[in-house]
């Protein structure tokens, strides 16, 4: 299996599992949240 | 008297333009506290997410305010758990959360952040900080999608926290965004405060080049894009500042200032208002401030004495704080309600001035609540304009 960085897991995680939202602008909202949450924690 | 959810809005609106509202504004700053207060504990939230919005109400019914500057817990042990990371965790008390500093960059590697910061931060740094996210994938997704889905739980919660204050006690939450500054992105999760220390003196050509390409990323956190006209004037932009306090006025100016005043008049141009948590001593620094549009930042003074305060910035910034954390803990509250008093009489006319404590709270033995009651109260029903 290949390999993937983190911010390729990101990518991943935005392509796939954001369908709980209703727009590509809340999605990107809440990847931007996502990364600093996990840059924070 | 009207309390209703707009009245308590438009007070904090009014008094941050230097207009007198109705009454002075109270501000809640109930951290952790409000999980003491509660009786409760991290691991009942960790396991009951739904409890964070009884926890966190719970004060609310005894002790008024006029708007609480955040809306729940931030910073979680939960989220570092899950990524492997130690950057946080539960005291012993079960009550409060602690930082762990964790310095995953070396000093060397700066060329690396000026180069590429997004892929320097997620792609090197984190993996070093955080065990789960050191894996292979597909396990480093399976650990982010894990992050995920806590939050997806947590902010939905979160979001019915606000509805509840907003509905049960007409209570604003002030903080919307956060304007986190480049140089403190580069202090709390990279360098920590002994390599950033070293930094300013040893390399300080590449610590600054490494602030300026994070100037990027933290607009990005701001959530402003280039397009946008303009964003509201409540709930305001916040930030929580931690490294001016140790650094001195003309290391400040060279490094912090230039990205951070940037963020701010960018908010500022779209007709935002921004809260700033003034850690520390910050006198030697009030130029910085002064030269600030007026009528546009509120400063949540710390350690600063604020009667002299109010005189030295007082007519461009709005000022909140003052009521001793000390004296709540360990006065009476004849002394405490009479201090409330010296703060009303000397700060709030003409406006610019938001009561509460000096610091936020945390810990259950921060004060006596008693006292708490008392001087909101105070303000409540004797701070009229």
């Amino acid at each position: 299996m290949e390999n993937k960085t983190l911010l390729e897991v990101f990518d991943e995680i935005k392509e796939k599992d954001l369908d709980f939202l209703p727009n590509d602008e809340a999605k990107e909202g809440f990847m931007v949240f996502l990364r600093f949450i996990t840059l924070a924690s | 008297m009207s309390n209703n959810y707009q009245d308590k809005v438009n007070r904090f609106i009014t008094t941050v333009e230097h207009n007198e509202p109705d009454r002075v504004p109270i501000l809640s700053m109930f951290g952790t506290w409000a999980v003491s207060y509660a009786n409760s504990s991290i691991e009942t939230m960790e396991k009951d997410p739904e409890k964070e919005i009884d926890i966190y109400c719970a004060p609310h019914k005894e002790v008024y305010s006029d708007a609480t500057y955040t809306c729940g817990l931030a910073f979680d042990s939960l989220s570092a758990k899950i990524i492997g990371s130690e950057s946080h965790f539960t005291s012993e008390d079960g009550q409060t959360v602690q930082h762990k500093e964790m310095v995953p960059m070396e000093a060397d590697e700066y060329d690396q952040l000026a180069k590429d910061p997004m892929g320097f931060m997620f792609n090197v740094m984190l993996p070093r900080k955080a065990k789960r996210l050191a894996q292979p994938y597909p396990e480093n997704y399976k650990a982010i999608k894990e992050l995920l889905e806590h939050w997806k739980v947590k902010s939905a919660v979160q979001a019915q926290l606000a509805q509840r204050l907003k509905e049960e006690f007409e209570l604003p939450v002030l903080t919307g965004s956060f304007a986190y500054p480049a140089m403190d992105i580069i202090f709390d999760y990279l360098r920590g405060f002994k390599g950033i220390s070293i930094d300013l003196r040893r390399n300080p050509e590449q610590l600054l080049a490494g602030i300026n390409a994070l100037d990027g990323y933290a607009n990005e956190l701001m959530g402003i894009t280039p397009g946008m006209t303009s964003v509201p004037s409540f709930p305001f932009y916040a930030t929580m500042m931690h490294l001016p306090t140790f650094i001195n006025p003309k290391q400040f100016g060279k490094f912090f200032w230039p990205t951070y005043e940037k963020m701010l008049l960018r908010i500022h141009e779209l007709g935002g208002k921004i809260i700033i948590f003034l850690e520390g001593k910050w006198e030697p620094k009030y130029e910085f401030l002064n030269n600030l549009p007026k009528d546009f930042v509120v400063g949540v003074l710390e350690e600063d004495d604020i009667f002299e305060a109010k005189k030295k910035i007082g007519d461009n910034i709005t000022l909140a704080g003052g009521m001793p954390l000390h004296l709540l803990k360990y006065g009476t509250k004849d002394e405490c309600v009479d201090y409330a008093k010296k703060l009303i009489d000397t700060c709030a006319p003409g406006g610019g001035y938001i009561f509460t404590s000096s610091r936020e709270l945390l810990s259950k033995g921060d004060l006596n609540v008693e006292n708490l009651i008392a001087v909101n109260n105070y303000v409540h029903e004797n701070a009229v304009y």
